[in-house]
């Protein structure tokens, strides 16, 4: 009886034992002992030599940081509107475009610097709103909406290159900041980006 | 008179300290040594935090590649902002200045990580 009574007591020590050593971290996370894994958003990305994450991170960056040193944006008496249009790929993969400037008009925004129209794709959307909310929608109003003092335009372009061991991709950012009353360029800079990617010997 | 010199001796040799340490903590590498942040220095452009380094390379033999990051703090030493990690490459026993300006305003201190991949 008391054997008995010793092994039930082990036996409910060991199921207790295994139960307190098998609690794992992990409360308020779904699959977290699964392969997928948050990873850092802004880490450089190379898997392939396609444009990537990095590229339009790095372009927005240093072209959103040149466009805010421009004496028409940093010397401007009252942020200006801006009106972002197309910025056109001519590469010959798929690329987002607007999600460049995308990412620029949002941090141009949160620098405060600078105040955006709708996007001509939008202005549609936004003419209903007011269709909606307003009886008699005068031009003076129209023209608040309508006249951006300044547009953002620009081109991607890409140059790529390949011999027996090395492929070479170049790809070349460029924005505008034009006046739309006059059509002059006030400012325009570009990002360069170059990636070289190696064969390796057993195939790739 | 030289009790008087003692102590501006140490108190300028405090100061020098106290200004390494400063500067030490603006800059942090990651991983090997392989690069040099030689100097650094920041200063306001309108509203925003400019920042420049030097980062060299003394290696005769091996180009390096590697990233680097700046984070911007405010003046309650939060952390308001990073860039994206950008990656950079020097040449053998050359020298690369970088500069970067913050987009958000507010921001009145900086960190220099760089990020060198073990080979």
């Amino acid at each position: 009886m008391n054997k008995l009574s010793l092994f039930a007591i082990l036996a409910a020590a060991t199921i207790l034992g295994t139960g307190c050593s098998s609690t794992k971290g992990g409360a308020g996370m779904v699959g977290y002992d699964s392969n997928v894994k948050y990873g850092d958003a802004k880490a450089v990305e190379t898997l392939t030599d396609a444009f990537g994450s990095t590229d339009l991170q790095s372009s927005a960056e240093t072209l959103t940081q040149s466009l805010l040193q421009s004496r028409y944006i940093a010397g401007a008496a009252q942020p200006p509107k801006v009106r972002l249009r197309t910025v056109n790929n001519l590469t010959y993969e798929h690329i987002d475009t607007k999600a460049i400037t995308d990412k620029i008009r949002i941090k141009l925004l949160k620098s405060g610097q600078v105040r955006f129209l709708a996007d001509k794709a939008n202005l549609g959307e936004v003419y209903d709103e007011r269709n909606l909310t307003t009886t008699i929608t005068d031009n003076k109003a129209i023209k608040l909406m309508t006249d951006a003092d300044y547009i953002i335009t620009g081109n991607v372009r890409a140059i790529k290159k390949a011999s027996d061991d090395v492929k070479d991709v170049y790809y070349n950012i460029s924005l505008e900041l034009v006046n739309p009353q006059t059509g002059e360029i006030v400012w325009a800079d570009e990002k360069e980006i170059r990636k070289v990617t190696s064969k390796s010997t057993v195939g790739w | 008179m030289p009790i008087t010199k003692t102590v501006l001796r140490l108190c300028a040799a405090a100061a020098a300290l106290a200004l390494i340490a400063g500067c030490a903590s603006k800059v942090d590498i990651i991983g090997e040594e392989r690069v040099e942040i030689n100097k650094h220095k920041s200063f306001q452009e309108g509203a925003f935090l400019k920042v420049m380094a030097e980062l060299e390379n003394d290696d005769n033999d091996e180009t390096e590649g590697f990233v680097y990051q700046i984070e911007w703090y405010d003046k309650n030493g939060i952390l308001k902002d990073s860039t994206p990690w950008k990656p950079i490459t020097i040449h053998k026993n050359q020298k690369v200045q970088i500069v970067e300006m913050t987009n958000v305003p507010d921001v009145v201190d900086y960190k220099i990580i760089v990020s060198v991949p073990e080979k």
